[in-house]
């Protein structure tokens, strides 16, 4: 025979027992696929299927739909316990963290992640900046893949070699973001500041660089060709005035009569032509 | 034999030699006036930008520069009436060059505006006139090729500086590439110094019969030069000075005037939307730049090839009902474009339009010659493109506008296609009309001169008999009285 407090004892400890299993039997559980790694380049572009199944849950289950870096996608909302979400073809673009969301009746939504990543991939960026010295610059790169890569900037130097930015002039500002980084150059310098500029993009499946060119013009850098071709033109003038002067002695334009009297006599016969066209 | 008007030169025309190096002058500088606005497009994004004004705002520089070009051409005629083409095609080029260089500096739309549009565009309109007038002068048998000839620069020179000033642009920016346009625009002195004035030495008598009538005699010596015979009096004799009025009297250059206020609506707008029209139709950008390619190409050509045609002895007496075909052409091309399908279809249609636009371009001038006469050209001219200034400007907006309501661009096609028909359909029956009168005046002139003749005639036969009746009766008389004499 148990006494009174040995079954509360009893109850308790089973109670205690009992716990975390009645706990876990009120968490939904979702068995959800392995992170993907995306080699769009590579040329084996396997489509890839991202997995969601709930395999417990203690409340009605309503939704499910999933979500890519915490914004919903459309179209992907079914009543089922068991999705999936394709990737036909991936792209880096299509990278990112997703989130296969469920929604229950009386309970809070539960959700799992699985990460897709894939090496950056720099998708914006000017190939070339032309600016006067003495103006700001600025020169920037976007790119797409998860993780967000980490920025940095460097400047060809000759022959493959890169060094970094030299900053001691304090003209170079970096503004880096996620996705996208600005570099910034006020004051332009025309002996330093020309020549290739390199943002590369590193996350932790590989690396990407890009280049721009910055040239940098003079203020007087059109004056040359201008003083050229003033040249030329000064020139041909000459040349024509001169070509001129010197017909001029002969004083027919359009007969090359030098002596006086020949030239008297056909200007005789054009008189007479004129008279003869007027009378036709 | 073309009408007499065109006769009255008081000289004969050389037809050659130096005239052909005028006629490059010519061709350079007509280059310059009709292409380097429409070259100036490719600097308009940057300089919106710059500037941060709206795009509307800076198509005003291209349009002021146009309406200031056309509506410069009586200031220009008066001045080429009154100094010869030489001075003022060097002063057109220098105004523009100076405009250029200081729209480089320009910190204002506005300045831009007064620089180029305005300086520019007149700078311009004096290097379009005297071009035109001194073909007249030297040219009159080989007119035609010459006037084709000189009139073909405008779209070499297109094809020239469009890629020249996306060059330019690339590596010196929008100030840079003024600067060095403005030296480049001077070139049109270097075309002004090859358009020798000629002199003429004319003997005192001949040159005062025939320059009674002429208020407009540039260029011959200087007995005659400046001493203007015009027997009217007032503001009318003094405006007759400068420029001649009294064309608006001119049957033939009337209808001239409407048959081309008729076709400028319906001329420029097709060139115009070229390019949008096979965007519109889903072709890229190349493929519709290149279109353009093609029409200018075809234009090149077409425009001495016109000028050789015309010059043929079965066309040059006839030129107006030439040009009146190429009118009616031109608006069949646009009434059939829509009907063409696909960008084989475009390209067909850029070929045929290329023609069209070249023979209409070549003979446009050529007619004004052939109707009013070397001597009054550059009046005529200058007088005819002030005209023109209103519908070459509306044209494009309104077409714009068409395009704008119905969504399409057929309707935009059909209306120009109808102006120009009505153009060229007017101007058939008008010079078929004035052909007729020019005929019977002529015929009744020749009819007058051989009365005169054929009076003068009889009066000398009358005389003549009248003489011998008198001597026959002196005879008698004589015989009579010796006969009375005799008698016993």
């Amino acid at each position: 025979m148990l006494s009174y407090t040995g079954m509360l004892a009893l109850l308790l400890i089973h109670g205690n027992v009992m716990l975390p299993y009645v706990s876990s039997q009120n968490e939904p559980r979702i068995n959800a696929s392995d992170q993907e790694i995306l080699q769009p380049k590579s040329g084996l572009e396997l489509p890839i299927t991202l997995q969601c199944n709930l395999t417990n849950s203690h409340s009605t289950h309503r939704q499910t739909f999933w979500m890519k870096n915490g914004q919903e996608i459309s179209n992907t909302r079914t009543e089922h316990k068991h999705t999936e979400f394709k990737l036909s073809k991936p792209r880096t673009d299509d990278s990112g963290e997703y989130m296969c969301v469920y929604t229950f009746k009386s309970a809070p939504n539960a959700n799992a992640s699985i990460e897709v990543k894939a090496a950056p991939e720099i998708i914006g960026h000017k190939r070339s900046e032309n600016k006067k010295e003495g103006e700001n610059a600025t020169l920037y790169c976007k790119s797409v893949g998860y993780p967000h890569p980490m920025w940095m900037w460097r400047k060809k130097a000759g022959r493959g070699t890169y060094i970094d930015i030299d900053n001691s002039t304090g003209r170079f500002f970096v503004i880096n973001k996620d996705n996208f980084t600005e570099l910034s150059i006020i004051g332009l310098d025309i002996s330093t500041d020309p020549g290739e500029y390199v943002c590369n993009a590193t996350n932790i499946i590989g690396s990407k660089e890009s280049m721009t060119i910055l040239r940098v013009r003079s203020h007087l850098a059109p004056l040359w060709p201008f003083l050229g071709v003033l040249a030329e033109i000064i020139i041909l003038v000459v040349i024509i005035v001169v070509y001129e002067k010197r017909k001029r002695p002969d004083e027919v334009p359009d007969d090359d009569e030098p002596v006086a009297p020949i030239k008297n006599s056909t200007n005789n016969h054009k008189d007479k032509n004129v008279r003869q066209r007027n009378t036709n | 034999m073309p009408p007499s008007a065109s006769t009255n030169l008081g000289y004969t025309p050389p037809d050659g030699g130096w005239g052909w190096a005028v006629v490059f002058g010519s061709f350079i500088s007509i280059g310059f006036s009709y292409a380097f606005p429409k070259s100036l497009t490719i600097y308009f994004k940057e300089i919106q930008e710059y500037f941060s004004i709206s795009y509307s705002e800076i198509a005003w520089v291209s349009s002021i520069m146009l309406a200031t070009m056309y509506a410069g051409g009586p200031v220009s005629s008066v001045l080429v009436n009154r100094y010869g083409s030489r001075p003022v095609v060097i002063a057109g080029g220098l105004m523009v060059g100076v405009a250029m260089v200081m729209a480089s500096f320009g910190t204002t739309i506005l300045h831009l505006y007064l620089c180029v549009g305005v300086i520019g565009g007149f700078g311009l309109a004096f290097n379009l006139q005297p071009s035109l007038t001194i073909i007249g002068k030297y040219f009159l048998v080989k007119r035609p090729i010459a006037n084709g000839l000189a009139m073909a620069g405008s779209p070499v020179f297109l094809s020239t500086l469009a890629p020249l000033n996306q060059f330019l642009f690339d590596h010196f920016g929008w100030r840079g590439s003024f600067l060095i346009l403005g030296g480049v625009v001077l070139n049109c002195c270097v075309a002004g110094s090859l358009m020798r004035p000629i002199k003429i030495k004319t003997k005192p008598p001949v040159s005062k019969t025939t320059d009674e009538n002429d208020t407009a005699k540039p260029d011959v010596t200087s007995q005659t030069a400046g001493q203007d015979k015009s027997k009217q009096s007032g503001c009318a004799a003094k405006v007759s000075q400068f420029i001649d009025i009294s064309l608006f009297k001119h049957r033939g250059y009337l209808i001239y005037l409407v048959g081309n206020v008729l076709l400028f609506f319906g001329f420029f707008a097709p060139v115009v939307f070229l390019a949008p029209y096979a965007k519109h139709q889903g072709i890229d950008e190349y493929s519709a730049a290149f279109l353009l390619s093609i029409f200018a190409l075809v234009d090149m050509f077409a425009r001495p090839g016109t000028g050789l045609v015309a010059n043929t002895k079965w066309i040059r007496p006839k030129i107006q009902y030439f040009f009146s075909f190429s009118v009616t052409y031109n608006g069949l091309c646009h009434l059939i474009c829509p009907l063409l399908p696909g960008y084989s279809g475009l390209v067909v249609y850029a070929v045929i339009f290329g023609l069209a636009f070249g023979m209409v371009c070549a003979l446009l001038f050529e007619v004004l010659m052939d109707l009013v006469g070397a001597q009054r050209f550059s009046s005529a001219v200058g007088l005819a493109t002030i005209i023109e200034c209103g519908p070459v400007l509306l044209g494009p907006p309104i077409s714009g506008l068409l395009v704008d309501i119905f969504m399409d661009y057929k309707y935009m096609y059909y209306a120009c296609g109808m102006m120009m028909l009505a153009g060229g359909v007017f101007l058939f029956i008008m010079n078929f009309y004035n052909y007729r009168l020019l005929e019977k005046e002529e015929k009744e002139k020749q009819v007058e001169d051989r009365l005169e003749i054929g009076s003068a005639k009889e009066l000398a036969a009358n005389e003549e008999d009248k003489d011998n009746e008198e001597k026959i009766r002196l005879n008698t008389e004589e015989e009579v009285g010796k006969s009375i004499c005799e008698e016993p």
